[in-house]
């Protein structure tokens, strides 16, 4: 089971991987690359925590480019080179504004960034509360299906239902979640 | 733009089928058109977006937090690089020396931990088949169990157990895990529920740990009493261990 935390992928595997959630590629991306990220914040002033959270923030934008379609491996280690490299500018930026927070420039640019920072993170959060709050078959039929991929078929069998229970429960979560973000969340375009 | 007041079932599944990419070639050129048209469809199709994505990135985000666990724990159980050892060497070594003798007269492992360290070796869990059965929580939660994550196997498999407060595989790899943990009492309990539930496959493995959840804790009567329960081949070695103290 533990063995594929040695295994080495191709780009074209750590590509799929992040697109359909893959763990073990998951996995082994983070392994890879967290020790290298976490040596550099903590000769940069840096805390543990705080490499964590930069590293963590770096993933999500390579996941979310990949998934988009925006980011494309020009090279054997690229999809490697771009998650250390997003999280090494994470950090250094904010080394930066601390540093030279009194300057006018780059205070500017600071809020800009913490407003979209905090924009993104507010939505988060708002989904978060909806989704915490629904029933925990709702949660788990929602994650199976949208996060893990998984099969209608393989669901319903999993909670004991039919397929056709699974697809309308299905819809019955998703509006329950609808309910609970209608008025909090604005739409993506 | 706010999130739209209704969407039915037959739409939200189209929607849902043109996001997820599942639409045939042309049914997405015409769904295209359609969008181009509607401005009420754009935006139901923004609105089920919105919780696409949210639902992907609150999942992904936790298992983010479960790679990092995960991490961690097997820093912890790596030695420090030998660079340090060798920097250090000469020094260590004489260090080395005077510990030994300060170790002999006063930390040496009491007989207890000497005794469960010899003898204890973790369950290796049972083999998974994620995602095509009717137990993938249960077998996401024994991958995390066999890669050392214990804290998450307990998170999941103690959920598990509110709908099945009496399974005795819960409570074998609950008092495993905990015992992993070294949260002696919770481990204690779980297998005693186990040692107590007629038929389980488990009973003799669950007399086993018992026996040394009590060589652990002294009660060397209590352990003999387990043993004898018990099948394991280990048995009558630490039966004669336990004896000749």
């Amino acid at each position: 089971m533990q063995q594929y935390t040695f295994q080495k992928f191709t780009q074209e595997e750590i590509l799929e991987g992040l697109r359909i959630n893959d763990s073990k590629i998951l996995a082994w991306l983070y392994q890879d690359q967290f020790p290298k990220l976490e040596k550099f914040v903590l000769a940069n002033n840096g805390e543990r925590q705080q490499a964590k959270d930069i590293f963590q923030e770096a993933f999500i934008v390579l996941w979310k480019n990949v998934k988009s379609g925006k980011f494309k491996p020009e090279n054997g280690t690229a999809i490697q080179g771009y998650l250390y490299q997003v999280a090494r500018h994470k950090w250094l930026d904010i080394l930066r504004s601390s540093r030279y927070k009194n300057t006018v420039t780059l205070d500017t640019f600071q809020e800009s960034q913490t407003d979209e920072h905090e924009d993104r993170e507010s939505r988060i959060i708002e989904m978060e509360t909806a989704f915490s709050a629904l029933g925990d078959n709702c949660k788990k039929l929602l994650t199976r299906f949208y996060y893990k991929k998984e099969s209608l078929s393989v669901i319903a069998a999993a909670f004991d239902w039919t397929e056709a229970t699974a697809r309308n429960n299905k819809y019955r979560c998703m509006q329950r979640l609808k309910e609970k973000i209608k008025g909090k969340l604005k739409i993506e375009d | 733009m706010n999130i739209p007041e209704s969407i039915s079932q037959e739409e939200f599944e189209k929607i849902e089928r043109y996001l997820l990419n599942s639409m045939g070639k042309a049914e997405q050129i015409a769904f295209e058109r359609e969008l181009e048209k509607d401005k009420d469809l754009t935006k139901k199709v923004g609105a089920v977006k919105t919780m696409l994505h949210g639902i992907e990135e609150i999942a992904f985000r936790e298992e983010l937090n479960d790679l990092h666990q995960e991490w961690v724990r097997k820093q912890g159980r790596q030695k420090k690089p030998p660079g340090i050892w060798l920097r250090y060497g000469i020094a260590a070594s004489v260090l080395l020396i005077g510990g030994f003798f300060c170790w002999w007269l006063w930390v040496r492992p009491d007989f207890n931990e000497q005794v469960f360290e010899a003898f204890y070796e973790a369950d290796p869990g049972l083999i998974t088949a994620m995602g095509s059965t009717a137990a993938y929580d249960f077998d996401r939660a024994m991958v995390d169990y066999k890669t050392g994550n214990y804290e998450a196997a307990i998170r999941r498999w103690e959920s598990l157990q509110d709908d099945k407060p009496g399974n005795d595989t819960l409570n074998y790899f609950l008092g495993a895990a905990y015992l992993e943990t070294k949260n002696l009492s919770f481990s204690r309990h779980h297998l005693q529920e186990v040692a107590e539930s007629d038929g389980s496959g488990f009973r003799s493995e669950a007399y086993w740990y018992l026996a040394l959840l009590d060589v652990l804790e002294r009660d060397y009567e209590n352990a003999l009493i387990h043993l004898e329960k018990s099948s394991h081949p280990g048995k009558d070695k630490l039966k004669k261990t336990l004896q000749e103290r």
